[in-house]
């Protein structure tokens, strides 16, 4: 079985920096991009199997993002998991209805993130 | 003593007597003179005599033959005419007045012809104006009546001693069970009422006429009503005043739940905060300390961070189930904002019926969705758009599709930014998406592309056809402390009733399966202000009663108990005098539930098969058929035996018992009462 590869899109670094150290050590290759428009260019460098998209993100929405990776023919079949601080049940509808798989809001125990990951690239591996 | 004997005597009578007398007169003259001139003159008395008997009797035959002409031509003719003229000052006769058969009276048949044609005419004025005034008062009725039932705010017009003249639709759903000449205080805990008008009494006496506020909660306390209470004054006289009011539960709710959740929050943050500061502090300051000790201080930080996202967790979910409007929301139906959209872009669309209420800005919705269409179709790269909505539970989604290029959700961000209207300044697409607490995006389904807005769902509107029909009555009888049976039967109010049963022996344990009544006030019966319930009678409903009055074991079961039903019964009879066909055998059923009821039906009775037996023939029939076909009133054969059928029937059937006893003379309810106990001796011969 190959390495599954993550992108996490996240502006904000804290939070960034301590996911990439989890998401790392639960086993997973990964690459972090800070805005909308890196990471479309990221997603069209390297195909990744998951992405862990925030919503506020500068230049793009992971809104947005997440509606361009459910149009495009070759990036369709990525997981994408999203996660916001806004935190109401209009931004969760909305995220599930541009095409999220799942949708987190912050603040969240790292544990239940890295188990929604390898929930999602579970299922991944079951089709 | 003539006008007596003028009163006395009729006119012809009076001419004949006066012809007698002058032929009588004419005679003894004649006898005189002759017996006067044989006296001086002499000779033989044979030829006095016979002159004096033919002169006599000549003048005796003419005097009688002018009378009859008279009596004919002028006694008669006058006393037509008089009767002719009497007739139409008393009733409203337009037929000109018979000139031929006063002809010998000169011109006194034109004389009285002209007064009656001046009198047609006058009647005829007056009734064209009666007519106008009558059809202006009519216009404002219904101008009025349109007013105040669709009035957004809860409207009462009560007397000065608080009983309830008009009340609007609005304060039917605000107060409940509300109904005409109830007192205010059975739906509204009067105290700040009573207060704004102590208030607004001392402000009238320092002759300033104002409107004061109240904040009063509803009489089973779950609603809290702001209002405002502004007295009616005609000829300087309080005849009553007006309460504008609406429902501020939910805006006080708010307040006080975002008060709360926003105390609670910061506490909630602050305590873990405080510690997990602490925490740090401590693990960086001391770097000496032995490993277990280290361990333990990261594991407070983590069980104080558990906290911290259990707080905001909660506090998330609870701050989403407080409904907080800062922007006015009202009812609006779907189908105004659809076809507002329509009038407003100037591309087809199609729109779906629907019935659908959102609680929404009705124009910042149209005017969101109207730019969205301008934006989507400026490039001509879209067509085929369309309008509808999805239910689903508290929430109508309004849906905006189109065939050809997909919109990104960067450029709807970029659209939304834009100011809505000039109308409402700066205010954006976003602002008015964040006061309806929502937002929007585009999906892709099988049809097409599509814009989803989520809204909160409204109460269907009220159709006219659900307006109580007789809401207002300004002509309430004053309210009469003392004797209730010395009260004038037109100043009480009645409950009519009926009962349907498991059988017909109260005391063998049969019990009520449905009580119906219908609330008579100021003679007129209000047929909006119903009782109508099914009651669980606790216990199996024999087939052949089923069949009778239709209501079977599984109709009762989820039903009130004869307790709950007969409080509620109790409270809308409060008041009133209660009226029953055959109405022993319905209070039987009542009056020995009274100790599980709690209450006492002590209300006066009156029986319809007793007063149909007072005022008509004895031995004939009272039952309600009888008696409905007598009056001429009508059951719908489906209605017959329903207890709200049977109670129409019998209310319709005693309000015109109540004209006719009243046209015997009996006007109070004492005197009801006392006709009734002149018949219960039929009741024993009657079989029921």
């Amino acid at each position: 079985m190959s390495e599954k590869t993550i992108l996490l899109v996240e502006d904000e670094d804290n939070i960034a920096l301590a996911l990439e150290h989890l998401i790392g050590r639960a086993g997973y290759r990964l690459r972090r991009v800070a805005s909308g428009n890196a990471a479309l260019a990221a997603l069209a460098e390297d195909h990744p199997d998951l992405v862990v998209l925030d919503v506020m993100l500068p230049e793009r929405s992971g809104y947005e993002i997440c509606q361009m990776i459910r149009r495009d023919a070759s990036l369709r079949d990525i997981k994408v998991l999203m996660m916001t601080a806004g935190g109401g049940e209009v931004e969760r509808r909305k995220g599930l209805a541009v095409g999220a798989d799942a949708f987190m809001t912050k603040p969240f125990a790292t544990s239940d993130l890295t188990a929604q990951i390898a929930a999602l690239l579970a299922g991944d591996s079951h089709d | 003593m003539i006008d007596r004997l003028t009163t006395r005597l009729g006119l012809r009578l009076r001419f004949a007597l006066f012809f007698a007398a002058l032929g009588l007169g004419g005679a003894a003259l004649i006898a005189g003179s002759l017996w006067h001139g044989h006296a001086r003159a002499g000779g033989p008395a044979d030829g006095y005599v016979m002159a004096g008997a033919i002169a006599a009797f000549g003048l005796l035959g003419l005097a009688a033959w002018i009378g009859l002409l008279f009596d004919e031509n002028v006694a008669k003719p006058i006393l037509a005419l008089a009767s002719d003229l009497t007739t139409r000052a008393r009733a409203d006769v337009d037929l000109q007045i018979d000139e031929t058969q006063a002809r010998h009276l000169s011109t006194l048949a034109p004389a009285a012809n002209a007064i009656n044609a001046a009198l047609a005419e006058a009647r005829a004025a007056r009734q064209r104006a009666i007519e106008r005034e009558t059809a202006r008062i009519a216009r404002e009725k219904a101008l009025f009546e349109a007013l105040f039932r669709d009035l957004g705010e809860g409207a009462v017009v009560a007397t000065p001693d608080n009983r309830v003249m008009l009340y609007n639709r609005m304060a039917q759903e605000l107060l409940g069970e509300i109904g005409l000449d109830r007192p205010l205080s059975a739906f509204l805990r009067p105290e700040p009422v009573l207060d704004a008008l102590s208030r607004m009494q001392k402000a009238r006496v320092r002759g300033q006429i104002s409107a004061e506020t109240f904040l009063a909660a509803s009489a089973d306390g779950k609603r809290f009503l702001l209002g405002r209470v502004s007295p009616i004054i005609s000829d300087e006289e309080l005849s009553g005043h007006v309460l504008i009011f609406r429902d501020a539960t939910d805006d006080l709710s708010a307040h006080a739940h975002q008060d709360h959740l926003f105390n609670n929050l910061l506490e909630g943050v602050r305590r873990p905060a405080a510690t997990i500061g602490a925490l740090l502090d401590v693990l960086q300051s001391a770097d000496d300390l032995p490993p277990e000790s280290r361990a333990q201080f990261a594991k407070g930080i983590e069980d104080e961070v558990a906290r911290l996202f259990d707080c905001l967790a909660d506090m998330s979910a609870r701050h989403s189930a407080v409904k907080s409007n800062r922007w006015p929301m009202s009812p609006v139906a779907v189908a105004h904002i659809l076809d507002g959209v329509a009038a407003q872009v100037a591309v087809p669309l199609t729109l779906s019926e629907t019935e659908e209420m959102l609680l929404c800005d009705g124009f910042a919705v149209i005017t969101l969705l109207g730019a969205l269409i301008g934006h989507l179709v400026e490039e001509g790269t879209r067509d085929g758009l369309s309008l509808s909505t999805e239910t689903e539970g508290a929430e109508t989604r309004l849906l905006l599709g189109w065939q050809g290029e997909v919109v990104s959700d960067g450029q709807l961000t970029d659209w939304l930014r834009e100011p809505l209207s000039s109308a409402y300044g700066d205010y954006s697409g976003r602002d008015a998406l964040s006061a309806h607490q929502t937002d929007l995006w585009a999906e892709t389904t099988a049809a097409g592309h599509r814009i989803v807005l989520p809204l909160a769902a409204a109460a269907p509107r009220l159709r006219p056809g659900d307006a109580r029909p007789e809401f207002y009555d300004f002509n309430l009888p004053s309210a009469v402390a003392g004797d209730l049976a010395e009260r004038p039967l037109s100043d009480l109010s009645f409950v009519v009733f009926d009962t349907e049963t498991t059988g017909l022996s109260p005391r063998g344990g049969d019990e009520i399966v449905q009580i119906a009544g219908l609330r008579i006030v100021n003679g007129r019966i209000l047929r909006g202000e119903t009782f109508d319930t099914l009651v669980n009678p606790g216990r199996p409903i024999p087939a052949a009663s089923t069949r009778v009055h239709h209501i079977s074991d599984e109709m009762v079961q989820g039903a009130a108990d004869i307790v709950e039903a007969g409080r509620r019964f109790h409270d809308f009879c409060q008041g009133a005098v209660l009226v029953a066909h055959n109405a022993p055998f319905d209070l039987a059923f009542l009056r020995l539930k009274e100790q599980v009821i709690g209450r006492r039906f002590d209300n006066p009775v009156l029986c319809t098969v007793l007063m149909s037996a007072g005022l008509f023939d004895h031995s004939g029939q009272h039952t309600l058929d009888a008696l409905c076909e007598r009056f001429g009133v009508s059951i719908p054969p489906e209605a017959r035996h329903t207890a709200m059928g049977d109670t129409i029937a019998t209310a319709e059937v005693f309000v015109r018992m109540l004209g006719l006893l009243q046209a015997k003379g009996v006007t109070t309810l004492g005197g009801a009462i006392a006709e009734e106990g002149r018949m219960t001796r039929i009741r024993k011969a009657q079989n029921y």
